[in-house]
């Protein structure tokens, strides 16, 4: 059975080299401590842009396109729902809260556009 | 007559304050809802991607992780090459190794089989909470602390993934639960943006991305997310740190 067009065996694979790296980075410094001494400032920077610029990535397109076609409208029931729940985000800073915001926003202007 | 305590107690060797490990599960207690969603949104995704059970388990659940891996789905979703989707999850996931540097001084002094089981549990709120407590309270019992705080939410954790997996076989298609992908995304997104050069790497990351998105193999992401960290990173050393 694929999964989002991808062979199981090949998913498998995905999943296993992200457990395997993601444990690794847990125990690292923990298990080896005596073998490394702390990760370079410079690297502990460079990925703090990581998350911003990942997240972002993958937020923004789904917000501003609909089925393929770019629309920065308020019709668009994503951007106004998102703008919302990215309000919420920024005042917040709950997960729960900018979820269960941003869906009832969009819900209801889903149901009345 | 064993007693229970006597059980609870005895199973962590003997060697945990349970005062201590109590105060780490106080504290964790608020932070909790957070993980759990998570982790039941990501568990659905997986099997609304056409994942089994299985897969999705090891992929939300034993990896213990979650914004790395709707990213993953995503990228997967975008028809992303392999590579770039497990680079980036373990670039998303880099922070770990921060953590765990952070907390190996305090634990280096405790047998390796301990220190094998502090690294499989740690997360992000348990770390923070964890430093934070041990910079404050120089007699704090560390390792009995910690484990109060991750432990509960590794528990809380694998339920929501648990959840998550049953729901997600039942959940109809027309609820959109993608957009509740983007919507975690963008709760995980603003905690992140601390100062300028952050806030940069979001915009011109989630700009690029845009303008790209008609691009194959996702390369819109690719060249989103690259430029987004070269720009924050630049940004950084104009204001000369």
């Amino acid at each position: 059975m694929s999964v989002l067009g991808f062979d199981p065996v090949v998913v498998w694979g995905i999943i296993l080299a992200i457990l395997i790296g993601t444990f690794a980075f847990r125990v690292s410094f923990i298990v080896l401590f005596g073998h490394l001494e702390s990760v370079p400032e410079r690297l502990e920077r460079l990925l703090q842009f990581v998350a911003p610029a990942a997240l972002a990535a993958l937020a923004f397109p789904a917000l501003v396109y609909v089925d393929g076609t770019f629309a920065i409208t308020l019709g668009n029931e994503r951007l106004v729902a998102g703008g919302l729940a990215a309000i919420v985000a920024w005042y917040t800073e709950s997960l729960l809260a900018t979820v269960v915001v941003g869906m009832a926003v969009y819900w209801v202007l889903l149901a009345v556009v | 007559m064993v007693s229970w305590q006597d059980v609870v107690s005895r199973s962590g060797g003997g060697v945990l304050s349970w005062s201590d490990v109590r105060a780490g599960a106080r504290d964790i207690a608020l932070v909790l809802p957070g993980p759990f969603s998570v982790a039941m949104i990501a568990s659905v995704a997986a099997v609304g991607a056409g994942m089994s059970t299985a897969q999705a388990f090891v992929l939300v659940g034993v990896t213990f992780a979650g914004a790395s891996q709707l990213a993953a789905l995503e990228l997967m979703r975008e028809g992303s090459a392999i590579v770039v989707i497990v680079v980036t999850a373990l670039m998303i996931n880099a922070r770990f190794a921060i953590f765990s540097a952070s907390l190996a001084p305090h634990f280096r002094e405790l047998p390796s089989k301990w220190r094998w089981g502090l690294g499989a549990v740690l997360s992000t709120p348990a770390a923070v909470l964890a430093l934070a407590q041990f910079a404050d309270d120089e007699s704090v019992r560390r390792r009995s602390y910690y484990l109060g705080a991750a432990v509960p939410l590794w528990g809380v954790w694998q339920v929501g993934v648990v959840l998550g997996l049953f729901l997600g076989a039942q959940i109809p298609e027309w609820m959109d639960l993608g957009f509740v992908v983007t919507l975690v995304f963008l709760g995980l997104l603003f905690p992140t943006l601390r100062d300028r050069p952050t806030a940069l790497a979001a915009a011109v990351g989630g700009g690029i991305a845009v303008v790209g998105a008609g691009l194959p193999l996702d390369l819109g992401f690719v060249l989103g997310t690259a430029s987004g960290i070269v720009a924050g990173q630049v940004l950084d050393w104009r204001a000369g740190r």
